[in-house]
């Protein structure tokens, strides 16, 4: 008989565990991602509007518009979207994509000065922090391997991120690319990811 | 040309397709925990095959000592806890979303004025993600 109220009670818990996780945890998360990622706009904004960096320069808009793209569609960013991007980048029209956005980055950063080039790469790390901090956190099972691990080394990940010593960070570009594409008006979510 | 725009319709394709994987992926993986989920609800049946059930009797004399009166008292205490704060946690989501409706179009008309050409996330007026981008 106590296998019988164990077994309910494991059910129940079970159950009430995986709808915490996969449907409120991942609203908060993504809601969160919004939130820093808008705190990071304005702080991009507030350097712009302080002179730091021309609000026409091409660095100042793409970077913009890639979080644009990344607040907007922050609901879709798993990584099972990452992996499809990635696998995408092989055919035609996603390299056309990858290499549009790298050569506009590209060209933005060797035409702006020292300072605006760094600000904008700073820009960029702290924004693939937030969302690959996002894609840990909505995954079961990268939730449970790295969770644990991120919790007591998250000083020293962050410090590496920032110097862009991590090979990961330059994976993330495949993920701006597209970012920055779900960035403009009237664009549908799977024609841009 | 004709074989560009073959190529073009080609990719679309496999963009679909892809992207139909990804989600077929997603639902299997929210599946199997339901799945797993119906087999704990069948074991717990399969217990009681073949048995008289003597299980409300049971249940009655294992309530009646004090330890399981506790853990009863603590486990529907959890829940409540529970409940309430996931029900304060919602409360707290709409006002936030009232804020930022109420808010939003003072920061957009600021950030015009210093930058006309300001682009935008396009979420509703509200935060929320918009109608059309939901999947």
């Amino acid at each position: 008989m106590t296998n019988l109220v164990l077994i309910i009670l494991l059910f129940l818990v079970s159950a009430a565990l995986w709808w915490l996780f996969s449907i409120e945890y991942r609203k908060y998360r993504t809601a969160l991602l919004r939130q820093r990622l808008f705190a990071l706009r304005d702080r991009f904004f507030q350097e712009a509007a302080s002179g730091k960096i021309d609000f026409d320069s091409e660095g100042y808009k793409i970077t913009r518009k890639t979080i644009n793209g990344m607040i907007r569609f922050a609901h879709e960013i798993d990584i099972w979207r990452l992996i499809g991007i990635i696998a995408l980048m092989k055919t035609s029209r996603s390299a056309k994509q990858l290499a549009k956005y790298n050569n506009s980055r590209e060209h933005a950063l060797s035409e702006a000065p020292d300072e605006q080039k760094k600000l904008v790469i700073k820009t960029e790390v702290e924004m693939h922090f937030y969302v690959l901090a996002h894609i840990i956190h909505t995954n079961i099972f990268l939730f449970l391997l790295l969770t644990p691990f991120i919790f007591f080394f998250k000083r020293r990940i962050k410090r590496k991120w920032n110097k862009d010593s991590l090979s990961l960070e330059k994976r993330m570009h495949y993920l701006d690319a597209a970012a920055l594409e779900a960035g403009g008006d009237g664009v549908q979510f799977q024609h841009a990811f | 040309m004709e074989n560009k725009e073959e190529a073009e319709e080609k990719t679309k394709q496999l963009d679909i397709i892809v992207g139909g994987c990804v989600k077929a992926f997603r639902t299997l993986i929210n599946a199997s925990v339901y799945v797993l989920l119906f087999y704990f609800i069948y074991l717990s049946i399969n217990s009681l095959a073949g048995k008289e059930t003597d299980a409300n009797i049971a249940l009655l004399a294992d309530l009646s000592t004090g330890c399981s009166k506790l853990l009863l008292a603590l486990t529907i205490l959890s829940v409540l806890l529970a409940t309430f704060g996931i029900l304060y946690g919602r409360k707290q989501e709409r006002l936030k979303k009232d804020v930022i409706r109420d808010l939003s179009e003072y920061r957009t008309k600021y950030e015009q004025i210093l930058d006309p050409e300001r682009t935008s996330s396009n979420l509703a007026n509200n935060g929320d993600t918009r109608p059309e981008d939901k999947p």
